[in-house]
């Protein structure tokens, strides 16, 4: 399948998956402000735990309802919605080695076979993990996944220099950046943090920071909502450009002779 | 530009297509045609407009905007009750999501204006819940940092 499809294809993957974590996320806080109400009313709706026979209060559950709704419903969301932007980055970062494994190297010339200047780039894997791999293909995919493995852990800023060092994308413009590492930034917050405003999140989120050290994360719904649409926004607009680059276009050669199975013009 | 409709009753005066507040004092000046004697009370809680002469209040409908007077119940339409239990609105709290407000959809734009001239910090559900047939409710969130006291007091003091 050409690199271009593959990349659409993840592309509609991520999307499906962001539109179906919105609509969770709406009919999940409709369908407990339905509960609130009823719970308000005073109308004889109770939860019946039958090991202990016991009724959960209709005024506990109008309380429940909000923390449920605003923080944890929220929250995890929006937990959801950090890991859909790690997949997309990262899978298009997979798709893209795989097709174009020299470009793990950008230090290395394909016309030569060798390392250009000084500067070489350097790629960990245990000697173990090699020596079972039976081909060049399966080597290259073990290193493949370790590149990918190791950008997991940094920050998104680094994956978008990943990226424009190899793709040439164009996008997602400074602004939209910005809001990705504060929404990463958050994130991290309430995963390592409880959710405590600290040096980690200010340093990460920059300029797009929104709170103050001290501070807990809010995860209001226009925020929520405007992370929906940047998400989708970005896997849009990075899917496109990603796959005009992709396209049918003279490309290096890997290991200086041998073909590397890449798109050639028609 | 809003297009205001004629008088259509003794209970109504119509506006003339210029701004309400303008329009209201201009009302209020002409010795309050039309107002029943019985109704001794001003609100004007939009505008902030205070008088013993009778009964005033201003609503934003539909696109309609007009002066209704002499009724108590036009007049608790507009003040911060809670329009299905008829109660004053109550600012309810927990202690981790923070304060809320459940609010009928009539009434959100009344108490948004209340919250935005104190510079409350809020956001509201994107939709609201219709249960049997009656008013849509809606929820005002304050979040983690509301301070639910202050809110509440905001609330009964524009009532």
């Amino acid at each position: 399948m050409p690199l271009s499809d593959d990349i659409r294809g993840l592309a509609d993957q991520v999307l499906d998956r962001v539109d179906e974590a919105r609509e969770f996320y709406v009919h999940s806080r409709q369908a407990w402000r339905l509960v609130q109400q009823l719970a308000r009313k005073g109308r004889p709706v109770g939860i019946v735990d039958l090991a202990t026979k016991r009724h959960l209060p209709a005024g506990d559950l109008e309380s429940r309802a909000q923390k449920y709704v605003t923080v944890q419903l929220a929250e995890s969301t929006f937990r959801d919605l950090s890991s859909l932007l790690e997949d997309w980055i990262l899978g298009l970062i997979r798709l893209w080695l795989t097709a174009y494994p020299e470009d793990m190297d950008l230090n290395f010339d394909p016309a030569t076979g060798q390392r250009r200047g000084k500067k070489q780039e350097e790629v960990q894997i245990p000697l173990s993990r090699l020596l079972h791999l039976r081909d060049c293909s399966a080597i290259l995919g073990g290193l493949i996944e370790r590149v990918v493995r190791d950008l997991t852990y940094e920050r998104p800023d680094r994956w978008f220099r990943y990226i424009d060092s190899r793709l040439s994308l164009g996008c997602p413009g400074a602004t939209q950046r910005a809001k990705l590492y504060e929404m990463k930034a958050a994130r991290d917050c309430l995963e390592h943090n409880r959710g405590v405003i600290n040096r980690d999140y200010l340093n990460k989120a920059g300029t797009a920071a929104r709170y103050a050290e001290g501070d807990l994360v809010q995860i209001d719904e226009p925020y929520l909502m405007e992370c929906f649409t940047l998400l989708r926004d970005v896997t849009v607009a990075m899917a496109r450009a990603a796959g005009i680059a992709s396209g049918p276009k003279p490309r290096r050669r890997l290991h200086g002779g041998r073909s590397s199975g890449k798109p050639t013009p028609p | 530009m809003r297009r205001y409709p004629e008088p259509s009753g003794p209970k109504e005066r119509a506006l003339a297509d210029e701004s309400p507040k303008k329009e209201i004092l201009r009302f209020l000046e002409s010795g309050f045609a039309g107002v029943p004697e019985e109704a001794n009370k001003v609100l004007s809680y939009n505008m902030g407009i205070q008088s013993s002469h009778g009964l005033l209040t201003w609503q934003e409908q539909s696109g309609t905007l007009m002066i209704e007077s002499g009724l108590h119940s036009v007049a608790r339409r507009l003040t911060m009750i809670d329009e299905m239990t008829k109660d004053g609105l109550r600012v309810s709290t927990d202690g981790i999501a923070g304060p809320y407000l459940m609010v009928p959809v009539a009434q959100l734009d009344a108490v948004l204006a209340v919250l935005d001239r104190h510079k409350v910090r809020y956001w509201v559900d994107a939709d609201a819940i219709s249960l049997d047939n009656e008013p849509a409710i809606t929820v005002i969130n304050f979040g983690r940092s509301g301070q639910a006291a202050r809110i509440q007091a905001i609330l009964d003091e524009a009532g």
